[in-house]
């Protein structure tokens, strides 16, 4: 039982790691990570929001969708429970800590697109996941991205120092840079 | 009091744009249900075929533990081997695996039908070269080679022992339960 | 009109200029059939989407409009899903989890929200279209250099010869940062000379 947690969560953050390894929430991953401090804070949103998502998703799928015979509605469904879910946490933030909310910017209603949340509600009921097997994955997963988010911010705000060919700045030595970042994380495959 | 004839009014518009989104869905539902079903008969047939190399007919078995299970007869109607369908646990998910053996708890084939294991790594699982291993083997040999509670026979993929390690129990459970259903 | 069609393909390609739609781009492009595919599908909900949204811009209420867009867009994604499983259960098994994060796929909001909610139908059908091919060609370019390099085949067909040791790298995911990243980079340096 215990050996099934360590492998659920650490497999999520480290060796399937959602978006070095599994490429899930890669384009607040690019925008998001010029600074750590953003990339922290929007890390703790989707952590936030990840979870209550996974959780969220999980009753209607198993409680509303199947008992109805509904599953094409999935996508649907899913979708609408994370849109307000960050309608939900923006709101939360705006009040609570205003000055995040205005570094954030338009990234915070972004999570809604953000494949990584659609994507871990879709994962947790196809895999057909306990409620406690899916809230241990959601917390791997969106610590994973966070760390990735946060590791790459700050490699980029070294690189802001450094000489890059005019033609590779900005997107293309970020996506480099995951690359080198995603091999890293290949070294982490023979852990589980 | 306005405010609140305003939200009703938009929430209206969206639940009925959703219930007309319920109605197309529901409708393509209704007409690709059955290709899909096809589909997945089709592909277990052929996986039948391949575990059961031989076999031209076959016959459903009712276990009681409620497992999906068949009898594979040649040509000439003798039963030659049965199948049936397991789904261990693996790294990514469940790994859906069905699993042929002849009259003597023989392992004569498996097919992995449905995975999601890393690319590159567990998901060799599908190849031959792991795949292949299990054909020939009897319950007692189906351990992995190494790292395993009892030294068997089965060589695990480099750096993917979980999904190794969960297709081959899988594998010699699919073999016990048979031997216990008899 | 043209120039709604052919913004789409260079000048504004929605991967590699626009930044739209990276996800898919990464996942599914370890094959050129996978790449074209995934395009098609794209593609395919993008011009429903785009039709859709322009066809009834007049009578949604601005507040929720972009429920209302997502809802559109995720029951063509649905369906797109369901035909695909009926009919090209192959590529579906491929494609996986990517073809309901279609509905995620930042350009079909963006250009419902951007463009089809503002325009007539006839150039909302020509941007989704122009968006969908450029797409897809970015795609099919990925998908081409990962599968020639990471697999030593083209569409499933052995190019060098079973000797040949790929750079298995390519398949897996670093492959596909670098890829992408190198052809962003070839792509400014491009526009850059031509300027």
């Amino acid at each position: 039982m215990m050996n099934d947690i360590v492998v659920l969560v650490i497999g999520a953050i480290f060796v399937n790691n959602f978006v070095l390894a599994r490429f899930l929430g890669i384009c607040p991953f690019v925008g998001v990570s010029k600074r750590v401090g953003d990339a922290v804070g929007m890390g703790m949103a989707v952590i936030f929001v990840m979870i209550l998502a996974s959780v969220a998703s999980w009753f209607t799928f198993f409680y509303v969708l199947t008992p109805l015979n509904m599953e094409y509605m999935t996508t649907i469904a899913f979708i609408l429970i994370i849109a307000s879910l960050v309608q939900f946490v923006e709101n939360v933030i705006k009040k609570m800590a205003p000055a995040l909310y205005k570094s954030l910017g338009i990234y915070l209603p972004l999570i809604t697109t953000n494949c990584a949340v659609l994507g871990i509600a879709l994962l947790n009921v196809q895999n057909g996941y306990t409620l406690t097997q899916t809230v241990l994955h959601a917390v791997g997963a969106s610590v994973g991205f966070t760390m990735a988010l946060v590791l790459l911010a700050g490699i980029r705000e070294r690189l802001e120092r450094a000489d890059i060919p005019p033609s590779l700045k900005g997107a293309p030595i970020t996506f480099i840079t995951s690359g080198l970042l995603a091999i890293a994380f290949m070294g982490f495959i023979g852990m589980v | 009091m306005k405010i609140a004839f305003e939200i009703i009014k938009i929430g209206a518009f969206l639940m009925a744009v959703c219930a007309l989104a319920a109605f197309g869905l529901a409708l393509t539902n209704r007409a690709t249900a059955p290709l899909i079903a096809e589909q997945k008969r089709i592909a277990r047939e052929l996986a039948m075929k391949e575990v059961l190399p031989g076999a031209v007919e076959f016959e459903d078995i009712e276990l009681s533990d409620g497992r999906l299970a068949f009898n594979g007869k040649n040509s000439s109607g003798e039963t030659i081997g049965m199948a049936t369908i397991v789904s261990p646990k693996g790294y990514g998910g469940v790994i859906e695996t069905m699993v042929g053996m002849d009259v003597d708890f023989k392992v004569t084939g498996i097919k992995i039908l449905n995975m999601q294991e890393t690319p590159g790594l567990g998901a060799k699982a599908g190849d031959l070269a792991f795949s292949g291993q299990f054909k020939g083997k009897t319950g007692e040999q189906l351990y992995l080679s190494d790292k395993d509670i009892k030294k068997g026979e089965i060589d695990a993929i480099t750096a993917s022992t979980i999904t190794s390690k969960a297709v081959t129990d899988g594998v010699r459970q699919a073999v016990e339960a048979m031997k216990n259903a008899e | 009109m043209l120039n709604e069609l052919t913004k789409g393909i260079f000048r504004e390609n929605p991967l590699l200029r626009l930044l739209l739609g990276t996800c898919p781009s990464l996942a599914v492009t370890s094959s050129l059939e996978n790449g074209i595919g995934m395009g098609a599908a794209t593609t395919f909900v993008l011009l429903c989407s785009n039709a859709l949204v322009s066809l009834i811009k007049g009578i949604v209420p601005s507040k929720v409009r972009i429920p209302v867009f997502v809802v559109i867009i995720a029951t063509f994604v649905t369906i797109t899903d369901l035909s695909m499983s009926a009919y090209v259960p192959d590529l579906h098994k491929n494609l996986g989890l990517f073809i309901p994060l279609i509905v995620v796929n930042c350009i079909i909001l963006g250009r419902a929200e951007a463009f089809a909610s503002k325009n007539g139908i006839l150039p909302s059908l020509l941007d989704g279209l122009g968006m969908g091919i450029g797409y897809t060609l970015a795609l099919c370019l990925i998908g081409s250099i990962r599968e020639i390099l990471g697999a030593g085949t083209l569409l499933g067909a052995s190019l060098f010869g079973p000797a040949y040791q790929p750079f298995l790298m390519f398949v897996l995911p670093a492959g596909a940062f670098l890829t992408l990243g190198l052809t962003m980079g070839v792509m400014n340096w491009l526009e850059k000379r031509k300027a």
